[in-house]
């Protein structure tokens, strides 16, 4: 049981902080007017929790690297290619340069950006430095995801005797309502628009979103440990 | 926004009585559980409206999302709470105290850690998180034909089937205010539109039912005939308050920059 406490607490708070890593731009995005993903943080980071939890139940048999590594890989691609069609929209279709206002130069291509973003803008599409930061933040998210998942897989396999379908799929409810739950705790704190980890804005939001994911954590991860215990 | 044709607090006040007892009453017909649903996502939708109109940091839908999920673990915490006590009878009454528990403890964190300043924000999270609780127990009710938490844990919880609840509870809730609000949103168009929104959804509810039930269609016939009425009562309310704008052209006065 401890280690069930232990995994969901350190699955939701790398949930938590993966989520401040997404560069989350929100409607204005939507309308080319911010930089980042045109949706809201809570939607794509149960978009990444789903692909993570899909493909975490298929390799649940294997060794645990496995697991965790293929919850991580999932929700990474899930990530990428949403990026990737977003500016491929943004580019193709709209007919704009990928290009943010928070910060003049891209650290990873060197690339000065501030003659390309529109007047009255705050950027448009997803620029590569906030690219690799969802990438990033999709890695931690998928993590968190796959551990709390193995976790509450093995707490229940050693408990009850079900077939693998129903285990996976009451696991599979309890692991995707972290998900929720801490998507929104999240993007509370973070308050509109974030462009990853090279933005200003980070630095000063990340210390309260990593206690109080923490906080949520232990609310849920005792609650879990009181229906696993009833079983 | 002009001021609320019925108060409050007497929507909560009979929202969670008749949500209870029609909980309850769920052994001997499931009407009863489509009259609970109704009337807790008539509370959850009343109270967005209050709570929705300050800026909490993120758009309307999520607000729900968090407290439909909070209320399905104060569900799943309550099933723990109910097997290791063996309680049947009183696993609704647990449901709702898990529910209050945990909606003010997430209330505080919003209050004291991201510092958002809304008064009302602890008793409208607590509230909301009872009304998506008693929506979910009732559509799991009237698919499980009874409250006994040991046929609902086979029939809904099993299967997979209580995220799609949730999900659904969600949509009623915060479809309405979302769809709306703005400069003339008025209370009777908001709840009309919430409660076709929930006969539409306890449509698909009852269809699920046919796997449980034979009473199957009765339910998918009250729904209909509860939708068609309160779409009708939806656009004839839209037309009401339109009817300003139509007939001067001009944008309306009267509560603008409420």
């Amino acid at each position: 049981m401890i280690t069930l406490l232990l995994s969901i607490i350190v699955g939701a708070t790398l949930i938590g902080i993966g989520v401040h890593f997404i560069p989350v731009g929100g409607a204005p995005a939507a309308l080319s007017t911010s930089a980042g993903i045109p949706t809201g943080a809570p939607m794509i980071t149960i978009g990444m929790g789903i692909t993570s939890i899909l493909v975490t139940s298929l390799t649940i048999n294997q060794s645990e690297i496995i697991v965790l590594l293929s919850g991580a890989v999932a929700s990474m691609m899930m990530m990428a290619i949403t990026m990737f069609f977003s500016n491929l929209m943004h580019i193709y279709g709209v007919g704009v340069p990928l290009a943010s206002a928070t910060f003049q130069k891209d650290p990873i291509t060197g690339f000065e950006q501030e003659e390309y973003v529109s007047p009255g803008t705050k950027g448009h599409g997803i620029p590569t430095v906030s690219f690799i930061s969802g990438l990033i933040g999709s890695l931690l998210g998928g993590i968190g995801g796959s551990l709390a998942y193995y976790a509450l897989y093995t707490q229940i396999v050693s408990k009850v005797t079900w077939s693998y379908m129903i285990i996976n799929s009451v696991v599979a409810s309890l692991s995707l309502i972290i998900f929720i739950i801490i998507a929104v705790i999240a993007s509370y704190n973070i308050g509109g628009t974030i462009q990853g980890f090279y933005d200003k804005k980070f630095m000063k939001k990340i210390v309260t979103g990593t206690i109080s994911c923490f906080l949520i954590a232990i609310l849920l991860s005792i609650i879990y440990v009181l229906f696993i215990g009833g079983l | 926004m002009a001021d609320d044709i019925i108060p409050h607090q007497v929507i909560i006040l009979i929202s969670i009585l008749v949500g209870v007892l029609g909980i309850y009453l769920s052994d001997i017909s499931g009407i009863f559980s489509i009259v609970a649903t109704v009337f807790a996502i008539i509370l959850g939708t009343n109270t967005l409206r209050q709570v929705g109109r300050y800026s909490l940091g993120t758009g309307v839908p999520s607000i729900i999302y968090m407290l439909t999920a909070s209320g399905v673990v104060s569900t799943f915490g309550s099933i723990g709470i109910s097997f290791y006590f063996n309680q049947i009878v009183l696993f609704p009454v647990i449901c709702i105290v898990a529910s209050f528990l945990i909606g003010y403890l997430i209330s505080l964190i919003c209050k004291y850690i991201f510092k958002i300043k809304v008064e009302i924000l602890s008793k409208s999270f607590i509230i909301i998180c009872i009304s998506s609780v008693i929506a979910v127990l009732s559509m799991s009710s009237l698919i499980a034909t009874t409250y006994n938490i040991n046929v609902i844990f086979d029939t809904v919880i099993k299967n997979g089937l209580i995220i799609f609840l949730m999900i659904i509870t969600v949509m009623a809730i915060q479809n309405p205010y979302n769809s709306c609000m703005g400069a003339n949103e008025e209370q009777y168009r908001t709840i009309s539109l919430a409660i076709s929104n929930t006969f539409l959804l306890l449509m698909i509810v009852s269809i699920i039912c046919i796997l449980t039930s034979p009473h199957w269609y009765i339910y998918l016939i009250i729904s209909f005939i509860g939708w068609v009425i309160a779409i009708r009562k939806y656009i004839k309310y839209s037309m009401q308050q339109a009817a300003l704008i139509k007939w001067s052209g001009l944008w309306p006065k009267l509560n603008e920059g409420d």
